[in-house]
């Protein structure tokens, strides 16, 4: 018990508003119990005022001596216990075998009575109450009284059995509305349990149905007084929180400021260089000298790598800035892929490499425009650039289920199955890499596909040579 | 003939380069330092090309764009920006930019950009285009050949062709073919323009006209 009892004392925090109600409910029945327990117990050893044939037996006795003293006639008698109106005169009026009655003369002789029995028990006088048995009738109670001038003898008495079954009756009576109230009496609890937690629910759907975007306080006004702090601690949580996404923001706006104003400055004196090299290249071409011209070519070579590489680690830093500002938009992938090699075939005929794409239309997904691009963009030009001259490039749109997969063969060298997961670091350049290159192609895919929630993976290329890369896009957004 | 090119650009460094740099090509460079000047001379002197900057002293270089588009139709807008974001790309040639390039840029990507913008927004008036041997003369409708030959096409085929020259050195998608070769693509056959381009392969030459598979077409080369 007393393990119980810290159970229950460890559960109330947690418990329930349907368990508390149930309890509630258990010990309401409880209580009834003991009610109807004490009232029988009352009823069986106590003298409850009327109650009983058991408490009029001896009135009866008395009754019926004193009118057969006064007039010995059995009418007379009858027409007195008519004029009664405790429980036996129902119970004669039912023509229960559970009362009976005898009148004796003083000499012993019947006057009246209303049973056969009545004669076993004549010459019983001895006890003035108690029980008798009667073979085949069971046990009886009866009383027997003299008539105040000692002429008559009078003897009432119930079947036990009555007794009880008058008891049983009762507690029928009590009992059974009782039992009855009961299965209703459940639902009923466990709906109020239902319609006091309603709003309870009704605010988890509120804050589970959100954004994580959305930061509005809860809609406290309908929220029962019982449930207010609730409210209102999570209305002071939500603006805590979103005065720090606040600054957040603010810090990630300074930031892109940072890298557009960097960008710029970055930029524009490289772009000078480039134009003043270009400058000297024509006119050490237009003078004929080949010296000049290796050293504005290495120049320029030399511009064009600092300038991808440039572009490379801003894209790199505004795509972390945007990864979460960047609005998610419905695009066809199939559109963008054809744009992207549209995009990429003038530099791929240039290096007479044969470019090509195998797009079914349409491919509806859910992404952020500039992301996509920049993953796709990397990838052919990843391939372009470690694919000889006279190769193939080709690009696959797939369906994989849930979403899209994109893949970039082509069948140049390949990399070797060690250093397939080297090739994603930033930075990293395949040993013995010819090719310029700022080792960030293969990060930005792979950071960029991972953050929307897509995946990277390394295959074969073109003809059982070269590389696959294949990068899966979940639907996305808006639940796909 | 040679062509007036204006530059909007703050930097001293760049825009004395680039003036250099484009003067070796043989193209007239002006070069102004601010929007207020840029209009200025746009306005007295009506330039074919303005290369234009957009973080400038005085103003947005886009407001500049704007305010030219509605008045100047004919005068070719090449955006050389810092900006690479995808957004300030498409917002800037929705305001009617013809081209945007991102700083930096080659001279020689430069130098064809222009051409290829001067080719598209004069595509019209210009009368005559060569490329290669080819003479294309869009008011005749015709195409000569540089051995004497001239070269008749059908009215589609001759349409197709100035497309792809209008825009040599770029893939233009079948979506963009159809769409403008044909009122209503929907209603075209699904092979009409594979049918097109293989009648001007074989009366043109198969090296002229380049396919990306699945994607589009091009012409490779610029015409001059």
């Amino acid at each position: 018990v007393k393990g119980w009892l810290n159970r229950l004392g460890r559960g109330w925090p947690g418990a329930s508003f349907r368990r508390v109600l149930l309890i509630q409910v258990g010990a309401m029945l409880v209580g009834w119990a003991v009610w109807i327990l004490a009232y029988w117990l009352g009823y069986m050893h106590g003298t409850p005022p009327g109650a009983s044939l058991r408490n009029d037996l001896p009135q009866v006795a008395q009754l019926l001596a004193d009118t057969a003293a006064l007039k010995p006639e059995r009418a007379a008698l009858d027409a007195r216990l008519q004029g009664l109106h405790n429980g036996y005169t129902e119970m004669l009026r039912m023509k229960t075998p559970a009362f009976g009655w005898v009148v004796w003369r003083a000499d012993g002789s019947v006057l009246a009575s209303d049973r056969a029995e009545a004669a076993w028990w004549a010459g019983r006088t001895a006890a003035s109450e108690g029980d008798i048995e009667v073979p085949g009738r069971g046990t009886w109670y009866a009383v027997q009284r003299l008539s105040a001038d000692g002429s008559m003898r009078a003897a009432a008495a119930v079947q036990r059995e009555a007794l009880n079954a008058q008891l049983g009756l009762l507690l029928r009576a009590t009992l059974v509305p009782t039992l009855w109230i009961v299965p209703f009496l459940l639902p009923t609890t466990l709906l109020i349990a239902w319609v006091a937690t309603l709003p309870v629910r009704r605010l988890a759907r509120e804050i589970e149905g959100r954004d994580a975007a959305d930061l509005r306080p809860v809609d406290d006004t309908r929220v029962p007084a019982e449930l207010r702090p609730v409210a209102g601690a999570i209305n002071g949580w939500l603006r805590s929180l979103a005065q720090a996404r606040g600054a957040e923001a603010a810090a990630r706006e300074r930031e892109r400021t940072f890298f557009a104003n960097a960008a710029h400055e970055l930029r524009t004196p490289l772009a000078a260089i480039g134009a003043h090299a270009h400058t000297l290249a024509q006119r050490a071409a237009g003078q004929g000298e080949p010296a000049q011209a290796a050293t504005t070519a290495g120049l320029q070579a030399a511009v064009r790598r600092m300038a991808a590489l440039l572009d490379q680690l801003l894209l790199l830093a505004r795509l972390d800035a945007q990864a979460h500002t960047e609005a998610v938009l419905p695009l066809d992938l199939a559109q963008v892929l054809r744009e992207r090699v549209a995009h990429a075939a003038p530099r791929a005929l240039a290096l007479g490499t044969q470019l090509s794409l195998q797009a079914q239309a349409p491919a509806p997904l859910h992404a952020q425009p500039e992301a996509l691009h920049s993953v796709i963009d990397n990838l052919i030009d990843n391939a372009l650039k470690y694919t000889p001259p006279g190769g193939e490039v080709q690009v696959l749109l797939q369906r994989r289920a849930p979403g899209w997969a994109v893949g970039v063969l082509d069948n140049g060298p390949g990399v070797p199955p060690a250093l397939h997961e080297q090739v994603f670091e930033r930075f990293f350049r395949a040993p013995g890499a010819q090719q310029p290159g700022t080792g960030l192609g293969l990060a930005i895919v792979r950071e960029t596909t991972r953050a929307a929630g897509g995946t990277v993976a390394l295959g074969p290329g073109l003809g059982g040579r070269g590389l696959g890369i294949w990068v899966t896009w979940p639907a996305g957004a808006a639940a796909g | 003939m040679s062509h007036r090119i204006v530059i909007v650009e703050d930097d001293l460094d760049l825009g004395e380069a680039l003036t250099q740099a484009l003067g070796t090509h043989g193209l007239a460079v002006t070069w102004v330092r601010s929007v207020d000047a840029g209009r200025r001379f746009v306005e007295a002197e009506q330039p074919d090309v303005l290369l234009l900057d957009l973080q400038l002293p005085d103003a947005d270089g886009a407001t500049l764009l704007a305010e030219l588009r509605a008045r100047h139709q004919r005068l070719a807008v090449i955006v050389i920006s810092a900006r690479d974001a995808l957004t300030s790309r498409t917002r800037l040639l929705d305001l009617g930019a013809d081209d945007y390039l991102v700083k930096p840029f080659e001279i020689p990507e430069l130098v064809s950009r222009i051409h290829a913008v001067l080719r598209r927004v004069r595509g019209q008036a210009s009368a005559r285009w060569q490329i290669g041997p080819l003479l294309i003369d869009t008011q005749r409708r015709v195409v000569e050949h540089a051995d004497g030959r001239v070269i008749e096409l059908p009215r589609r085929e001759f349409d197709l062709l100035v497309e792809l020259v209008g825009s040599a050195g770029r893939v233009l998608t079948r979506e963009q073919l159809q769409a403008r070769l044909y009122r209503d693509p929907d209603a075209v056959q699904s092979n009409a323009l594979e049918v097109h381009i293989h009648g001007l392969r074989k009366k043109l030459g198969e090296a002229l006209i380049k396919t990306v598979r699945g994607v589009g077409y091009l012409l490779d080369g610029g015409p001059t």
